[in-house]
């Protein structure tokens, strides 16, 4: 392990150098000693733990790694170095200065994200938490012309969710008065709702989301996709962690499953409205946040209710969803990244035929939906299948909470899954296919072939993960085991994947010797496609993205936050016609933006003090100080 | 009441500012356009009519080749004004939506060159539909502006279809021009065949016989083809009993026809002078018998078919053409009176002086309103024919001679096809050659509703505002 | 629902049993009997189209008006034939004294047998044929019964039937659905205008040329064609049986 970390560690130095090549590539290669470590642990009885003594008051800390730490180690030793080598492929495209400080804490972030998994002691984490958040602000601030005000609400929103930490963790040490993460099992109700806000700041639970689709988009590609797919697992690790040494109630695994249909709701219709690639994605990775809550909401109520089955299924799929949302969130990002490179636009309304223009990008953004849209092949169908059966397994019990849970639960995750399809076929269908709607489209060709090489990495994962389920499955199997759940359902399961696999495997092959005999029996001839006849077709005769969703969108009005504004035909003979709707963050407009503006209002009161004049500063120093000796004096 | 048809010789060429005040005085006292046009010789004719009476004005073409444009007083003169700059390159200076009609604009080059309002917002698309249109039908090009499924604009293209009609009248012998006049629209065959004949007796200056018959075969048509609209309209919204239906009592309608004249049409039926197929004692008998058992079935499934929920919550409300905009565009026919346009060729120009004729009008202007509209018609129509066929003496004369077409006459007829108010005019040289021959089929005014109502429809109900005004774009592109 | 029901039973049966031997009604102007005493180029100077030629009547440029008939009847005689279609242009010219239609030859080697979709290109025509091209797919004379329905995309289409006299603003137009339909493709002219362009034939606005590159191989003449001609000759036209 020490190898590994000290690989990483000398990667800083060509950072600093600016030599990201060579950095992408030590991350490789420590990252890849790295994973196989934690397998070790995942897999086999070797134990990593250390007891280390600081000075004080930190004391003598425990730094190790437990199975979920193993688990989510191995899906950052997995996603980390492609997002680097993306990154490195990304940033000599577009040049920006800071190129040495950006690489340098892209180092930071990922030793920070590693470091997370191993602290177990609260002062150690907590420090690590900082430096994490402290790095990815930075990498968000990489473009300062357009990100400067998403990053700077990004930190403060996790600075808010770190003080709800230091709540918790201070409540709970000032009952046990130890640092040690073994006091965070069997806590009091309120540091453990304090620590569940704090991690869900972090993890994207709505109402504490905002900074996600307004940090994502503005990041570049490589630092969006790695936060999306890999930060906010830190959060759900947090989170997993309170929730396998703690148990809750009823109600409480109630008001968690009900913020979690919140969130996967909230997220895929601002997915599906959204004209903006990235924004879209960063409000999926929110839907896709809930779709894990969900999962693991019925987990716990399996555990409450003393259903093992229905948590052993439910728990699966989350862990599944987590380790699966990794690949094709990531894949996604890069995509977008690709997509800016080649037309410097990530309105979908500005794009249009980039499947002809950059064929391998339409393949890999194909797959990356396939995967996120839980069709069967990707990667996606899998987990929600184990959270659908943990569902199907809640409706059957003779249990009235888990039933009326179960039917809710099951009602609005297959809405959430058929929006999520509409969002990405929208997407999809409005960037890469049809016609080129602005000159940017039209200039479009494919990109560096180095940018593509993590995709094709990743693809290949989603692909595999969806057609041998059970590699999945036995991926998270000691995680469960570690859980103390009850390991039968999972040979189910497993057996369920397989026949899948064979299935879907079947069929490809029926499929692919349809196409090839079809290919060498019958010859195609192109023509162009049917217009009508009608002589001067244009781009703008295309479906828009708000055409796709339009019809939809009527129902789904009460949920959405939207400013329009435009002329329509009023006269007979009208002279322009227009039409613009954006989705506002009701959370961010009516909570943070009037509280900012509070806050704005009653620091300028003391404006007058801040006058940036140094006698006046002195003054003020003298007038403190005089006011201390009298109160010192009395 | 100006007689219709009317003739007038040699009528005043005045300066165009004359013309343009007596016109502007004209429009004030309520007056609406029915042609207004020039022609090759540089002059510019505009017959304007209120309730019964006409007024033909004539002018040169205005110095400089512009001048301000009428559209700007009544929107009615908007698509003749559009069609003098396309054919001639006068200019109307602040038209409103100043577009080539039938061909292109004096600047471009070819008729695909139409450019089309279109909107910057990318979040706004176009659907453009045509010319080859899905169905068996003619053909146009729609353009749609859409907020996802509510379309916000509509702009309509035509022209496809011209050939040319009012050119093949001046080849030749004029008073020989029936199988010409009755390929106008050959769904409205009798109606501007009517026109014709009778444009050609009155320059020829003589008073056909059988205008009992002739009435006959333009009813018939009217019933014939309100059939089809509902048969259409039922079709559209997937009410299939209507549809057959409809269909299959249309069928015996121009059968009927077919057993007088010989053509489903009435095409060959009518000529200058009277008609070619007379109806007989027998046939009359046929026919009424045919007529009223038409009638009975005619109720009984209209009835059942706007007592229907499914129907009417597709046609009620839809496609909603108001009062004034019916009005100030100058619309004719089904599209004005189901807006509550009391407006009807054969009551407020009527052919003979006896007859009384009072129009149905509605007043909602929606797709119901359109549709009932032309079902009360239908039993209007059927009711004059057998009316005509009790009254009738038997057996029409043969066709009257007609002579030679007298000189330096401008003649106009008027009749109300089933589509609305048609207007023939014609005029004659020194030796009595006609020099020009001009045509308005109601389409050309009409096809302006069909763009206005879809604003704020969902586009999926274009095909039923489309077939409630069943607009005819061979008729309006001639 | 009962005034529908009532409507229903009122309306009767109202499909044609066999719309390839019904008798149509005695006034339907159908193939002409073309006397041998008949002067040809007084017929044709009487004729609005000019359908007469030295070798005889033209049913591709006939209009069916009967002018002819009504001044001449003992040269011309239209009978109630609606059988009217023929696969080649020079089948359409009536000799005199000829007393039939020559046959159709079919098409596709009997593919077609039971199946035929067409793909309607109205190009400038009046409405007419359209209607009764329309009207032959309704319940009396119901052409889907031998399995033909016109399609709405080329790309479904076996062939395309072109009614109107093709108009300069249509052509390219129609060109673009030609090229839209798969092969084997076939082309039918329907109605008088498409033929030979009809009444229209010697306006300046008509572009006719992509007939000068198609060959067609049905030809049913009318003005319009009526429904049962349209059923006769594409029922020909199959080899259904």
């Amino acid at each position: 392990m020490s190898i590994g970390f000290l690989i990483l560690f000398l990667a800083l130095i060509p950072a600093l150098w600016k030599r990201s090549g060579l950095f992408a590539i030590l991350w490789l290669l420590g990252s890849g000693i790295i994973a196989f470590e934690y397998l070790e642990v995942l897999y086999s009885y070797s134990v990593q733990d250390f007891l280390i003594s600081f000075p004080l008051p930190l004391g003598i800390a425990n730094i190790g790694l437990n199975k979920l730490s193993a688990f989510f180690g191995t899906i950052f030793s997995i996603g980390l170095p492609l997002g680097f080598l993306y990154g490195h492929f990304y940033l000599k495209q577009h040049q920006a200065p800071g190129l040495r400080s950006h690489l340098f804490w892209l180092g930071i972030l990922g030793l920070s994200m590693h470091g997370i998994l191993w602290m177990r002691h609260i002062l150690l984490f907590l420090m690590v938490w900082e430096v994490m958040s402290v790095s990815s602000f930075f990498l968000v601030m990489h473009d300062r012309s357009v990100s400067l005000k998403a990053a700077l609400n990004y930190i403060i929103t996790m600075q808010i969710g770190a003080g709800f930490l230091m709540a918790g963790f201070g409540i709970l040490y000032l009952q046990t008065g130890s640092f040690d993460f073994s006091i965070l099992s069997a806590m009091h109700s309120l540091p453990l709702y304090l620590l569940l806000i704090g991690f869900g700041f972090k993890a994207g639970f709505v109402p504490l989301a905002s900074w996600l689709p307004q940090a994502h988009p503005v990041a570049p590609a490589h630092v969006s996709g790695i936060m999306s797919a890999l930060m906010v697992k830190c959060g759900l690790y947090g989170i997993l962690t309170l929730l396998a040494m703690n148990s809750l109630n009823l109600r409480e695994i109630a008001v968690f499953s009900l913020i979690s249909i919140v969130t996967a709701f909230w997220g895929v219709i601002h997915a599906m409205i959204s004209t903006n690639l990235k924004k879209a994605l960063a409000y999926s990775t929110i839907e896709n946040m809930g779709i894990i809550g969900i999962g693991l909401s019925v987990g716990l109520l399996g555990l409450d209710s003393g259903n093992p089955v229905m948590a052993t299924l439910c728990f699966a799929g989350a862990l599944l969803h987590s380790f699966f949302h990794s690949l094709f969130k990531a894949l996604l990002f890069y995509l977008s990244g690709n997509i800016l490179c080649a037309t410097h636009s990530l309105k979908a309304d500005d794009l249009g035929g980039l499947a002809k223009k950059m064929p391998r990008t339409a393949i890999y953004f194909l797959i990356g939906v396939i995967g996120i849209s839980a069709l069967p092949l990707g990667n996606g169908f899998i987990s929600e299948l184990a959270i659908y059966f943990g569902l199907f397994n809640a409706i059957s019990a003779n249990d009235l909470p888990a039933l009326v849970m179960g039917i809710v639960l099951l009602g609005m995750m297959a809405f959430v899954g058929a929006l999520a399809l509409i969002a990405f076929a929208k997407l999809f269908g409005i960037i890469f296919l049809g016609e080129a709607r602005s000159p940017k489209a039209d200039n479009a060709c494919e990109i560096h072939r180095g940018m593509r090489i993590p995709q094709f990495a990743l693809s290949i994962g989603i692909l595999a993960g969806g057609v041998f389920g059970g590699l999945g499955l036995r991926f998270v199997k000691p995680v469960l085991r570690w859980m103390g759940l009850y390991m039968l359902p999972v040979l189910d399961l497993q057996g369920i994947y397989q026949r899948l696999s064979v299935i879907i495997l079947l069929m490809l092959l029926i499929f692919l010797l349809l196409y090839l005999i079809r290919r060498i029996t019958v010859k195609t001839v192109k023509s162009a496609t049917w217009g009508c006849g009608y002589q001067k077709p244009a781009a703008r005769m295309q479906y828009s993205s708000l055409a796709f969703v339009h019809p939809l969108s009527y129902f789904l009005k009460p949920f959405i936050l939207l400013k329009k504004s435009g002329t329509s035909a009023k006269s007979m003979h009208p002279k322009e016609i227009s039409y613009h709707e954006e989705a506002l963050d009701p959370f961010f407009r009516y909570i943070v933006e009037p509280i900012s503006k509070a806050l704005a209002w009653f620091y300028s009161l003391f404006s007058h003090i801040h006058n940036g004049r140094t006698n006046a500063y002195i003054a003020w120093c003298l007038v403190f100080l005089i006011l201390l000796l009298i109160w010192v004096l009395l | 009441m100006t007689r219709n048809p009317f003739s007038v010789q040699n009528p005043d060429q005045l300066e165009f500012l004359e013309f343009s005040e007596r016109l502007s005085r004209l429009i004030a006292a309520g007056y609406s356009p029915l042609h207004y046009f020039g022609t090759p010789q540089g002059l510019l004719y505009s017959i304007m009519g209120k309730s019964g009476s006409l007024e033909l004005l004539c002018s040169v073409f205005p110095t400089g080749g512009s001048y301000p444009a009428f559209s700007q007083k009544i929107l009615a003169f908007t698509m003749f004004e559009r069609l003098l700059y396309e054919e001639y390159g006068i200019k109307p200076e602040g038209h409103p939506w100043l577009k080539a009609v039938r061909k292109h604009l004096p600047g471009q080059d070819q008729h695909s060159d139409y450019e089309f309002l279109a909107s910057e917002s990318p979040a706004l698309h176009e659907v453009g539909v045509g010319p080859v249109h899905a169905g068996v039908i003619e053909p146009g090009h729609f353009r749609f502006i859409c907020k996802g499924e509510i379309v916000e604009h509509l702009e309509i293209q035509l022209g496809y279809q011209h050939r040319g009609v009012e050119e093949l009248m001046l080849k030749g012998d004029i008073t020989r021009k029936c199988s010409l006049a009755e390929s106008i629209a050959g769904d409205t065959a009798i109606g501007h065949n009517l026109a014709y004949c009778l444009l050609i007796e009155e320059l020829c200056g003589i008073k056909a016989s059988a205008t009992g018959t002739r009435n006959i075969a333009l009813e018939m048509e009217r019933v014939a083809m309100h059939l089809a609209d509902l048969s259409a309209l039922a079709a559209d919204v997937a009410y299939i009993m209507g549809q057959n239906l409809f269909a299959a009592l249309r069928t015996t309608v121009i059968n009927s026809s077919l057993a007088i004249c010989g053509s489903r049409f009435g095409k060959r039926w009518l000529c200058p002078g009277g008609v070619n197929y007379s109806i007989s004692t027998a046939q009359a008998e046929v026919l009424r018998k045919t007529l009223q058992g038409v009638e009975t079935q005619i109720i009984d499934c209209a009835e059942a078919m706007f007592a229907n929920s499914s129907v009417l919550s597709r046609f009620d409300d839809t496609g909603k053409l108001k009062f004034e905009d019916a009005v100030s565009l100058g619309l004719t026919g089904i599209t004005a009176k189901a807006s509550g346009v009391m407006a009807d060729a054969r009551m407020d120009y009527p052919l003979d002086d006896e007859s009384i004729f009072i129009p149905f009008t509605e007043n909602a202007g929606d797709v119901y309103a359109r549709a009932h509209l032309r079902y009360k018609e239908a039993l209007q129509s059927l009711k004059l024919v057998l009316s005509e066929l009790d009254k009738r003496d038997l057996d029409d004369p043969l066709p009257q001679e007609l002579g030679k077409p007298r000189p330096d006459t401008i003649a106009c007829s008027i009749v109300e096809g089933w589509r609305g108010c048609i207007v023939h005019m014609a005029k004659t040289d020194a030796i009595g050659k006609v020099e020009w021959y001009k045509i308005v089929d109601p389409s050309l005014m009409n096809w302006q509703a069909l763009a206005l109502v879809m604003r704020g429809t969902g586009i999926s109900d274009f095909p039923i505002c489309n077939k409630s005004f069943d607009l005819s774009y061979c008729g309006s592109d001639l | 629902m009962f005034d529908l029901i009532k409507a229903r039973a009122r309306h009767g049966y109202q499909a044609i049993p066999d719309p390839l031997t019904v008798s149509i009604h005695e006034k339907f102007p159908g193939r002409p009997d073309l006397s041998d005493k008949a002067d040809l180029s007084e017929l044709n100077n009487l004729c609005p189209n000019s359908a007469f030629t030295d070798r005889g009547l033209d049913l591709g440029k006939c209009l069916f008006c009967g002018l002819c008939e009504r001044k001449h009847p003992d040269w011309i005689q239209f009978n109630p034939d609606f059988k009217l279609a023929v696969d080649s242009r020079e089948k359409l010219i009536i000799a005199p004294g000829q007393t039939r239609m020559p046959e159709i030859a079919a098409i596709g080697n009997g593919v077609f047998k039971r199946s035929f979709a067409m793909r309607n290109v109205s190009a400038g025509g009046c409405n007419a044929c359209e209607l009764e091209l329309g009207a032959s797919t309704n319940v009396n004379f119901d052409i889907l019964r031998y399995g033909v329905e016109i399609v709405a995309s080329p790309r479904h289409a076996d062939a395309l039937i072109l009614t109107g006299p093709i108009s300069k603003h249509m052509a390219e137009a129609l060109c673009d659905t030609w090229q839209a339909i798969p092969k084997p493709k076939f082309l039918i002219l329907c109605g008088a205008c498409a033929i030979s362009g009809g009444i229209f034939a010697v306006s300046s606005e008509l572009d006719r040329g992509f007939l000068k590159h198609w060959q067609a191989c049905l030809y049913i003449p009318g003005c319009p064609a009526h429904p049962l001609s349209i059923v006769h000759g594409i029922h020909q036209l199959m080899g259904a049986k």
